[in-house]
């Protein structure tokens, strides 16, 4: 009779061992970025097709800024592989200062990255339509952030495009000097010693040959190609770079009151 | 020469070595010989409450399980409790049960406690300049502090930001945000509060003197400003969270000398936030995880006044005794709040009552849904917020 409380109870025990496990593997596996929930953030999510191909992309626009007049637009292209909503804290980041950020998943799983460079490259005219349609954008103020592969396509659509008055580009391969030469005076980069896609060494190059000064790039120790630990630093320098390159119009607030510049 | 005495001869030449990841800062901590007394607050009823219900919890089952054995073993007569023929055996597998859950629990409290911690991986670059200052704040003590410039803080009148940490943290926590904020122009002074890092007297919990010192490092940034002409005393914003943001939305929101104020976390009234109900055994972890620090989470009424801004600091100067009386502070132009509504340390309601009392216009805030205390997964949204609220100040 007795045992029947010791199979009850060791059931019970069991039972909760295993909801208590559940939970701590699913909190540890919560991933790092997700959602960004904030009443001031507006993401609306947009198909944009180009060359055959359609994207998934995501329009985020801030609140506080509907009675503003037109603002610099974002394009951001998240490192391949990203999907929905891991890079939204970028896109988030943008936003919130007012300029309406696209970000474009590029999964291209298996394609080489040349290939990716390429279709994102072709597809760019239609990413900047589909930002400027779809948000109050001035269509000549133009910033792009771009991660790894996808930093290559927006470097090379940044130097040939005249709108495009910033290029913000995290953890880049070595660019071709013959695409990207066009990007001078508008490129930043940041990137991280230990990144291992793409080496130092491809930093250093793309530093000297764009001719970016200390004010225009960042370089970390640690983090990887990813930026683990330093996502914040990164997206607090491009924002810092591209308000000085893009030239918002923001209300200030002065001792005397609120004036519109 | 001894490797300590190297050390404290470093410390006066300036020449302080800058830690940045724990091994790190435990390492100088030990070679600077720095200890700390354990403080427990054993006077908190909630802490003695607490942790007997967790040795109940986590000590008691082990304990019942082997009763039906005892009495088996006690009369000598059968009652059923035993398996391959053993009497002990149930009990024992029971208990080895037991301990996998306490030790399941444990796990779960560490894996919850990691997102407090979301930075793994510590964060350096050549391109900013490290400086090891003490502040001195009277009678011969000094808050060991750290001043950041980068490639575009000015050589001369640079605008300083004094960032505060938080309750239990030490200077070193905030160092990733000098990096940013020096290529907007900025020089960072990071000091470590009494009984925090590496300052060599007070305690953990001196909370009030700790929000008073603040003052003294405005002090210091003056009479730098003076003597070297670096810093430029016109511009100093005042940055913290938790602690920090109650530091300086009491101490820098009095002083006329502080000119923008960004608090991050922060409590409005401070027995509010400590004294709450707990809705869950997480907050409940939490507030003991202070008690053991020794922090008084059930302050007098007077204590509480002294740290809390709606009572001591809102829409008021320091007068000419250095005590707040009422002024007409422009708080449209110098605060900046940001909040997570799911925060377990600070609750929500005191950033409402923040927002509130300082009639904030929403440019001057942010709140996000999810993030606790830390702003978890919202970081680079926050600093984009900050940023925001910086280029509409000018810069």
């Amino acid at each position: 009779m007795f045992i029947i409380v010791f199979w009850i109870a060791l059931a019970g025990i069991l039972g909760a061992i295993g909801i208590v496990v559940a939970s701590t593997i699913k909190t540890a596996r919560t991933p790092r970025w997700g959602q960004v929930f904030t009443e001031n953030l507006r993401r609306k999510e947009i198909a944009v097709t180009a060359e055959g191909t359609t994207y998934r992309a995501f329009l985020y626009t801030s609140t506080d800024f509907d009675d503003s007049p037109e603002m610099p637009g974002v394009i951001l292209l998240p490192d391949r592989g990203e999907k929905y909503p891991a890079f939204e804290h970028w896109a988030a980041c943008y936003a919130l200062q007012g300029l309406p950020t696209l970000a474009v998943e590029l999964v291209a799983k298996g394609v080489p990255d040349q290939q990716l460079v390429e279709s994102v490259l072709s597809a760019f005219p239609a990413f900047k339509n589909t930002l400027v349609e779809n948000a109050k954008v001035d269509g000549s103020r133009i910033g792009v952030v771009g991660f790894g592969a996808a930093a290559l396509a927006g470097t090379y659509a940044g130097a040939k495009d005249g709108d495009v008055k910033a290029i913000c580009c995290a953890g880049m391969p070595r660019v071709d000097m013959d695409r990207a030469g066009g990007a001078r005076g508008k490129i930043f980069l940041a990137h991280c010693k230990d990144d291992e896609h793409a080496p130092l060494a491809d930093f250093t190059s793309n530093k000297e040959a764009l001719g970016i000064d200390e004010k225009g790039y960042l370089l970390l120790d640690l983090g990887g190609h990813v930026f683990l630990s330093q996502e914040m630093i990164v997206a607090a320098f491009f924002s810092i770079v591209m308000n000085k390159a893009m030239k918002p119009r923001y209300k200030q607030f002065t001792p005397a009151g609120v004036v519109m510049p | 020469m001894s490797k300590k005495s190297e050390q404290q001869e470093a410390q006066q030449s300036g020449a302080r070595p800058v830690p940045i990841t724990p091994e790190e800062l435990r390492k100088l901590d030990k070679d600077l010989g720095i200890k700390r007394p354990s403080g427990i607050n054993w006077e908190s009823e909630f802490l003695k409450k607490f942790l007997l219900q967790l040795l109940i919890i986590l000590g008691v089952p082990p304990v019942i399980a082997w009763i039906p054995a005892w009495i088996q073993d006690g009369t000598g007569s059968s009652i059923g409790w035993e398996l391959a023929g053993q009497g002990w055996f149930p009990s024992l597998i029971l208990m080895v049960a037991w301990i996998g859950l306490d030790v399941s629990l444990v796990k779960w409290i560490m894996a919850k406690m990691a997102a407090f911690s979301r930075f793994p991986v510590p964060t350096r670059s050549d391109q900013v300049s490290y400086e090891a200052v003490d502040i001195p704040i009277g009678g011969g003590n000094v808050l060991p502090g750290m001043i950041i410039k980068g490639p575009n803080t000015p050589a001369k009148n640079a605008p300083v930001v004094i960032v505060c940490h938080g309750m239990g943290g030490r200077k070193e926590d905030f160092y990733p945000l000098g990096i940013p904020m020096s290529f907007l122009g900025f020089a960072l002074l990071f000091y470590d509060s009494r009984g925090h890092g590496q300052a060599r007297f007070g305690n953990k919990w001196d909370t009030a003197y700790i929000i008073k010192d603040f003052s003294k490092v405005v002090d210091f940034v003056e009479a730098r400003a003076r003597e070297k002409g670096d810093f430029d005393m016109d511009q100093i914003v005042a940055w913290g969270a938790s602690m920090g943001g109650g530091i300086v939305l009491n101490e820098a929101y009095l002083d006329s000398r502080v000119k923008f104020i960004i608090a991050l976390c922060t409590w409005a009234d401070f027995m509010l936030t400590a004294t709450r109900p707990l809705k869950s055994f997480m907050e409940k972890v939490i507030k003991a995880g202070y008690e053991f620090m020794g922090i008084n989470l059930n302050p007098t009424k007077l204590q509480n006044r002294m740290v809390s801004p709606i009572y001591n600091s809102f829409n008021r100067m320091k007068g000419f005794f250095d005590h707040p009386v009422w002024a007409d502070v422009n708080n449209d132009y110098r605060v900046m709040l940001a909040h997570c509504k799911d925060d377990m340390v600070v609750f929500y309601k005191n950033f409402e009552l923040n927002r509130d009392f300082l009639k904030m216009p929403k440019e001057n805030y942010i709140v996000f849904d999810t993030g606790n205390h830390a702003f978890g997964g919202n970081e680079t949204a926050m600093v984009g917020k900050m940023m925001l609220w910086l280029f509409m100040r000018g810069y």
